[in-house]
C-alpha cells in the first residue's frame, strides 16, 4: 500500500501532499527513471552492431544518390531556389545526418503497445507513458547522433564536397535547432501512434506520415524548390520545422537575426503541437479507463 | 511445376477470403504504396522545373524509366515478399512448420506472404511508361510486348536472388542486420539515368548490385538509347545468374537453420 | 524395420555472448565473442514400428532439439539418423509427406479464415486424393467431434478445440510416424483425456508410430509403452515405463477412511516393526507409505479388522515423483562426482 501511495507523489500532477523531503526523494527517483529510460534504449542500439555499420552506409548511400542528382541537375547552372551547388551539397549531406538524430519509430512502438494491449500496463505504470516513450526516442537519437551522425558526417565530407560553417552562430543555432527538430517529430510521431486508439488502420496512417514528413520537411527536396504555390503551403506547416529550417541555419543562408526567426517558428511549432498530444493522450487515457479500451 | 502453380492459386484464393475480412485494410494499403511512389515523381517533377535535361535525358525520359522500374517492382513485392522474414520465421519459429511440409521451402514462404495490392504499382507503372512514351513519340513495335513480359522477369529474378540472398542472411544471426532497407535505398540509385554517377557507381550498380538492370537499362531499350542497348539484353542473363547464387545461398542458410526457442 | 533409427546424435549451437555495462556493449560493437552449447549429446535409440514413445526431460534437456531433427527441422552436427527409411534433412520434400507433426505452442491453420480452408490447402500440399481425403477428414472430425466448427475462423476457436484442429491438420494425410511436441500443454482435463483416447485409438487402427514430448506425466502413463528420458542432452532412462516405475518408484501409500477415530500412535503400534510412515489428516483419515520391497497385503493384513475402515484406496506412485527422484539421485551422482575430482585435486596438493 505504501507504494502506491508513493507512486502518486512520484507521478506529475499526482496531487499527494506529504513529507516534503521525501517527496523530493521520490522526484528524484522518478527523474533518474526517466534517465533510465534514456540509458537503456542507448544500450539496446548498442547490441545491434550490423544495423548499426549498414545504418551508416545507408545514409551515406542516400546523401550519394542525392548529391549525385543534383550535381547533374546543376550542370553549369549556378543556382537553384536560392541554393548554390555547393550550398546543395552540405544542405542534403546535413538534412540526412539531422535525419539520423530527429528519426524515431515511436509511432510503431506506440501503436503496437495499443494493438497488443500492454499499454493498459504502461499507463498505470508510475511514470508518464507519452513523456517515457519521449525519451525512449532520445536515448536512440543520441545513439544515433553520437555514433552515427559524427562519423557519417565525417565520411560524407570525404566523400562529396561538404563545407562546415565557419559562424560558431551556424553552428550553436543548429544544434538548438537540432533538438528542437527531434522534440517536433517526436510529438508528431507520438500525435500517429496514439491515433491507433480511435483510427481502425493505423498502419496506413504511419506509412503517409513518414512518406508526408520525408517530402514536405524539404529532405528530399529543399523548400524554396517547389513550386510557389506548394512552398507558400508547406511554410504553413510543422514540417518544415524539422529539416529545412535547422538546415537553412547551417548552410548559412539564415543568418544572423534571421537565427532567432526560424528558432521562433520552431518553438511555435512546438508549443502547438503540445494541444493535440495532451488532448489526444487524456482522450486515450480516458477510453482505457472508463471504457475499458 | 503444375503442383507448385496449384497451390500458387490455392493461397491466392486463401488471401482473398482473409484480405476480404479486412476491406478497409486493402484500399489504406494500396494508397500508402502509391503515395510513396507519387513521392518520387514529385522529386522528378520538381528537378524538371529547374532543369531540362539531367545528363542528357529529358523529363519524360526520366518519368519513362520510373515507370519501367515500377512494373517488376510491383511483381516482385507481390510474389516475393520476404520482408519480415526474420522477425515471423526466425524470431517466431514458424520456419519449423514450413520445413515439415512437402513443398519447397522458400516457395511456400513466398506464397504465404503474396500481396497482390502491390501489382496495382506496376499497373500505374505501365500506365506512365505509355504516357511518357506517348508524349516521346515512341513506336510501338511487334517486339515490345514479348520484351516487356521478358526483361519484367528477368529484372523479377534480379530482385528475387539479391533479396533471397540477403534474406538468407536470417538464418545465420537473428538480430535485425538493417541490410535489407540498405538494399532498398540502393535499388533506388536504378530508376535514374545511371551516366549521371561516377564511375565506381556505375560499376557497382551494373555488376555488384545490379540495379541498373532493373531500371533503366531495360528501359533504353524501349526509349531507343543505343548506348544501352547491349546491356538491356544481357538482363535475363543477369536475371539468371543472380537467382542461381540467390538459391544456393538460401539452401545453405536452411542448413544452417537454428530454430526457435527450446 | 525400426521407425525411427538415431546413431550417435549430436547437436551444437553457437551461441553469442554479451559483455554487460555500457563499455562491454562498446567492445561488443566490434569484436564478438561466441560460445559452443551441445543440446543433443551422442544420443542413440531405435523405435519400431507401431510404438509410442514418450520422451520427457526438464526444459532445455535437449527434447525440442531431438524432435527437430528428428522431423528435418535442423540438420544434425553428427551422427547417423533415418526416419521411416529416409534421412530427414536430405530429402525433405519427400520425407515429410511421410509424417505428422504438432508443435502444441504452434499453430498450422490460417487464423482468418475457416478452419476447412486450411484443411482443404493442407490436401493440396500434401497432394492427397479427393476420395481419400473426404473419407479421412470425414472420419477425424466425426472422431473429434468437430462438426460444428469446420466453419469457424481458428482465431474464435477456443485453445482445446483449436488443438483438435491443429490435430486433424497434421493427420490428413495420414502419417505413418506422428511427433507431437506438448499436444496437451494449456488444455483441460476433458480434451486432455479425449485427445490420449484418440491418439491411442489411431495407434491401434492404423499402426501409427508416435514420439511425443510432454511435461505431463498423465499424458506418458496413459499413452505410452516406452519412456525415453533425457537429462542435459544424455539419455539417463530408455524402457519400460513398468521397470522405469520400479527402478525409481519409492514406494506406495494407501489412505484410509476411518468410521470412528483412530488415533495416530494406535495406528503406528498396529504396524510397529515395519518401515512404514503414517500420516493422518484428521481424526477420520490417514494414509501409511509403503516402501517397495514390503508387501502392501501384509500391511493392510495387521490394520483390517483392529480399525473400523469404511475405506481404502490404493495411490500408486506417480510418474511426476519418479522424474524427480530420478533428477535428485542425477544431481547426487554428478556431487558425487565433483566430490570426488575434488579430493583428487586435494590428493595430489598433499
Amino acid at each position: 500500500m505504501s507504494n502506491r501511495t508513493s507512486v502518486a507523489a512520484a507521478s506529475p500532477g499526482g496531487g499527494y501532499k506529504g513529507d516534503e523531503g521525501a517527496e523530493r526523494g521520490q522526484r528524484r527517483l522518478l527523474l533518474e527513471a526517466y534517465f533510465d529510460f534514456i540509458r537503456i534504449r542507448f544500450l539496446t542500439m548498442l547490441a545491434y552492431r550490423l544495423n548499426y555499420y549498414t545504418g551508416i552506409l545507408i545514409y551515406s548511400l542516400n546523401i550519394g544518390v542525392n548529391y549525385f542528382t543534383w550535381k547533374a541537375i546543376y550542370g553549369q547552372g549556378e543556382s537553384l531556389g536560392g541554393f548554390t551547388a555547393a550550398q546543395m551539397t552540405t544542405y542534403v549531406a546535413v538534412s540526412w545526418m539531422a535525419r539520423a538524430f530527429y528519426f524515431n519509430n515511436l509511432d510503431r512502438e506506440i501503436a503496437t503497445d495499443i494493438r497488443d494491449g500492454s499499454i493498459a500496463i504502461q499507463f498505470i505504470r508510475p511514470y508518464n507513458y507519452v513523456f517515457a516513450k519521449m525519451m525512449q526516442g532520445l536515448g536512440e537519437g543520441m545513439f544515433r547522433f553520437l555514433l552515427f551522425m559524427i562519423p557519417g558526417m565525417a565520411l560524407a565530407m570525404l566523400l562529396f564536397p561538404v563545407q562546415l560553417p565557419h559562424d560558431p552562430a551556424a553552428w550553436v543555432g543548429f544544434l538548438v535547432m537540432l533538438f528542437f527538430s527531434f522534440l517536433i517529430n517526436s510529438q508528431i510521431n507520438i500525435i500517429t501512434g496514439l491515433l491507433a486508439f480511435f483510427v481502425e488502420n493505423n498502419e496506413g496512417l504511419m506509412r503517409m506520415k513518414r512518406v508526408v514528413v520525408d517530402l514536405f520537411s524539404g529532405l528530399i527536396i529543399p523548400i524554396s524548390l517547389f513550386p510557389g504555390w506548394l512552398s507558400s503551403i508547406l511554410k504553413l506547416l510543422p514540417f518544415q520545422a524539422i529539416t529545412y529550417l535547422p538546415g537553412s541555419v547551417f548552410t548559412g543562408r539564415v543568418q544572423g537575426v534571421g537565427i532567432w526567426n526560424v528558432f521562433g517558428i520552431q518553438i511555435i511549432w512546438f508549443v502547438i503541437l503540445l494541444i493535440p498530444l495532451f488532448w489526444l493522450y487524456r482522450a486515450a487515457r480516458q477510453r482505457l479507463f472508463v471504457q475499458g479500451g | 511445376m503444375l503442383y507448385h502453380l496449384g497451390l500458387l492459386s490455392e493461397y491466392l484464393k486463401n488471401y482473398m477470403k482473409t484480405r476480404l475480412t479486412y476491406r478497409a485494410d486493402f484500399w489504406v494499403e494500396v494508397l500508402s504504396d502509391l503515395l510513396f511512389q507519387v513521392t518520387n515523381l514529385i522529386f522528378i517533377f520538381v528537378i524538371f522545373m529547374h532543369t531540362n535535361s539531367l545528363a542528357g535525358w529529358s523529363q519524360n525520359e526520366v518519368v519513362f524509366v520510373y515507370g519501367f522500374f515500377m512494373v517488376p517492382w510491383g511483381v516482385f513485392a507481390c510474389f516475393v515478399n520476404m520482408w519480415n522474414f526474420s522477425e515471423r520465421y526466425i524470431v517466431k519459429g514458424e520456419m519449423d512448420r514450413i520445413l515439415t511440409r512437402p513443398a519447397h521451402n522458400l516457395f511456400q514462404i513466398f506464397l504465404e506472404n503474396v500481396d497482390p495490392p502491390s501489382l496495382i504499382g506496376s499497373l500505374i507503372g505501365l500506365l506512365i511508361m505509355a504516357v511518357s512514351g506517348i508524349n516521346l513519340g515512341l513506336p510501338f513495335e511487334w517486339w515490345t510486348v514479348p520484351a516487356l513480359i521478358l526483361l519484367t522477369i528477368s529484372a523479377t529474378a534480379i530482385y528475387t536472388g539479391i533479396y533471397t540472398t540477403l534474406t538468407a542472411l536470417s538464418f545465420y544471426s537473428d538480430a535485425p542486420t538493417g541490410i535489407i532497407p540498405l538494399m532498398y535505398n540502393i535499388q533506388s540509385y536504378g530508376r535514374y539515368p545511371v551516366t549521371i554517377y561516377n564511375r565506381a557507381i556505375q560499376v557497382l550498380l551494373t555488376w555488384i548490385l545490379p540495379f541498373a538492370f532493373v531500371g533503366v537499362y531495360p528501359a533504353g531499350l524501349f526509349l531507343q538509347r543505343e548506348e544501352m542497348t547491349r546491356m538491356a539484353l544481357l538482363t535475363p542473363v543477369m536475371g539468371a545468374i543472380f537467382l542461381s547464387i540467390g538459391l544456393f545461398v538460401w539452401s545453405r542458410g536452411v542448413r544452417k537453420y537454428k530454430g526457435a526457442g527450446s | 524395420m525400426a521407425a525411427i533409427d538415431v546413431q550417435d546424435l549430436r547437436k551444437t549451437f553457437k551461441v553469442q555472448k554479451n559483455r554487460g555495462g555500457l563499455k562491454g556493449a562498446f567492445v561488443d560493437l566490434f569484436k564478438r565473442e561466441y560460445s559452443e552449447v551441445t543440446a543433443v549429446k551422442d544420443i542413440s535409440f531405435q523405435i519400431p514400428e507401431g510404438e509410442i514413445c514418450g520422451y520427457i526431460g526438464e526444459n532445455g534437456a535437449g527434447k525440442s532439439t531431438t524432435i527437430k531433427m528428428l522431423t528435418g527441422i535442423l540438420v544434425p552436427t553428427s551422427g547417423r539418423l533415418t526416419v521411416g527409411g529416409y534421412v530427414p534433412y536430405e530429402e525433405r520434400e519427400k520425407f515429410v509427406r511421410n509424417i505428422g507433426v504438432v508443435f502444441g505452442q504452434r499453430s498450422q491453420l490460417w487464423w482468418d479464415i475457416g478452419v476447412i480452408e486450411s484443411f482443404e490447402l493442407l490436401r493440396k500440399v500434401y497432394r492427397v486424393g479427393e476420395a481419400d481425403y473426404k473419407k479421412r477428414l470425414d472420419e477425424l472430425v466425426e472422431r473429434l467431434e468437430l462438426q460444428d466448427l469446420l466453419n469457424r475462423p481458428v482465431r474464435k476457436l477456443s485453445l482445446g478445440q483449436r488443438m483438435r484442429c491443429e490435430l486433424v491438420a497434421a493427420l490428413l494425410h495420414n502419417p505413418s510416424i506422428v511427433f507431437l511436441d506438448e499436444p496437451t500443454i494449456g488444455l483441460d482435463i476433458v480434451v486432455k483425456s479425449e485427445i490420449r483416447s484418440f491418439l491411442k485409438d489411431m495407434n491401434r487402427e492404423h499402426g501409427t508410430t508416435i514420439l511425443l514430448t510432454t511435461h505431463d506425466l498423465q499424458d506418458i502413463e496413459a499413452l505410452c509403452s516406452r519412456v525415453i528420458m533425457l537429462d542435459d542432452g544424455r539419455i539417463i532412462y530408455d524402457g519400460g515405463l513398468d521397470e522405469l516405475k520400479e527402478r525409481w518408484g519409492t514406494g506406495r501409500e494407501v489412505a484410509f477412511q476411518f468410521g470412528t477415530a483412530a488415533k495416530l500412535d494406535r495406528l503406528e503400534q498396529l504396524t510397529s516393526g515395519m518401515p512404514v510412515k503414517w500420516t493422518a489428516e484428521n481424526n477420520l483419515a490417514a494414509t501409511v507409505w509403503i516402501p517397495l520391497e514390503l508387501n502392501v497385503s501384509d500391511v493392510l493384513g495387521r490394520v483390517v479388522g483392529q480399525a473400523d475402515i469404511t475405506d481404502i484406496k490404493i495411490i500408486e506412485t506417480n510418474t511426476d515423483d519418479i522424474v524427480r527422484s530420478i533428477y535428485q539421485s542425477g544431481s547426487a551422482n554428478k556431487t558425487e562426482e565433483a566430490m570426488l575430482a575434488l579430493s583428487g585435486e586435494g590428493a595430489g596438493h598433499v
